[in-house]
């Protein structure tokens, strides 16, 4: 395929002017452009009172040629920086390949060109993008929010469990506690219940062995000898 | 802008396998291919392009998503849609 011939383009141009002009708009001059520092240039330009129109062309050649497609989309995405409204206008055999939703999420305008012009989809001024920038960024900030309700759910869950789980570790803790003070206390009991060493005798019967009472007696006797 | 009803038709995208060294076998899905031949569709020898299809609300003729523009109906492509008036 050929690129758009230069009066097949000139035709185009014209139309489109006329396009415009029917809208109320007129034709900003390329020196006029040129005092402005602009990063790209438009290939056409229009005003109508505030609202600046730019207008970018496109045709077979952005699919054919990789640069050249890529160096086309480079262009929109700083032109719309620059003005109120951007349209691109492409040939119509070129619209059924290009998938125009690209564009409207942009808010680029759409214009097909096949012996008459017309506008496909019409673009959205900046001030409705900023809105709808604005609009979007509170969808964020909702999603967000929500977001963060559910995380604050969760932790209050999470908190939750973590309570019941050091309440049972407490209950436990004390548990233990019990187990070990009554241990404890059977052992000091057992201590101090023990008897003190004994001789035993081998020749006595059963109910004087270990028996602490025959130490006690025994000694009574002694003791009134000393007295006497 | 159109004040007609505005109807979308969907785009049927068909990956088609292309044999380069027999110009006669015949063309056939990739998927068909795979179940044929038991493998992928390799280059060089062979291509896969794929073809985008939908079928005209006018005459219900398949025709390729790129002859639309030559209908006046034909508004603009949305996604794997066409969307076009009914006059």
């Amino acid at each position: 395929m050929v690129e758009t011939s230069v009066n097949e383009k000139i035709k185009i141009i014209e139309r489109i002017i006329g396009f415009f002009g029917s809208r109320g708009f007129s034709k900003i001059s390329e020196s006029k452009l040129n005092e402005e520092d602009l990063q790209v240039k438009p290939d056409l330009a229009f005003q109508k009172d505030d609202m600046r129109v730019f207008v970018k062309f496109a045709d077979i050649s952005i699919v054919e040629d990789r640069t050249k497609f890529i160096k086309t989309i480079m262009e929109i995405s700083t032109l719309i920086n620059y003005c109120d409204k951007l349209y691109l206008v492409i040939p119509k055999f070129l619209a059924t390949i290009i998938d125009s939703d690209i564009l409207k999420e942009k808010g680029i305008g759409l214009i097909t060109y096949n012996g008459k012009i017309t506008e496909v989809l019409p673009a959205v001024s900046r001030k409705v993008r900023e809105i709808l920038v604005k609009k979007e960024n509170i969808e964020t900030m909702f999603q967000e929010i929500s977001d963060l309700k559910r995380l604050v759910t969760e932790l209050i869950e999470e908190i939750r469990e973590l309570k019941e789980r050091i309440t049972t570790v407490e209950r436990k803790i004390s548990e233990l506690r019990v187990v070990t003070v009554t241990e404890v206390g059977v052992k000091e009991v057992k201590e101090t219940v023990t008897y003190p060493e004994t001789q035993t005798m081998p020749e006595l019967p059963s109910f004087f062995q270990d028996n602490p009472w025959l130490e006690i007696l025994s000694k009574r006797g002694k003791e009134r000898m000393r007295n006497a | 802008m159109h004040s007609n009803e505005v109807r979308y038709v969907p785009i049927r995208k068909i990956k088609v396998v292309i044999d380069t060294e027999d110009y006669y076998a015949p063309l056939m899905t990739i998927e068909d291919f795979k179940e044929l031949f038991k493998k992928e569709p390799e280059p060089p020898r062979y291509r896969v392009a794929v073809i985008e299809v939908v079928a005209c609300p006018e005459d219900l003729n398949v025709i390729l998503v790129t002859e639309c523009s030559k209908c006046p109906r034909f508004i603009r492509r949305s996604g794997d849609n066409i969307l076009c008036t009914s006059l």
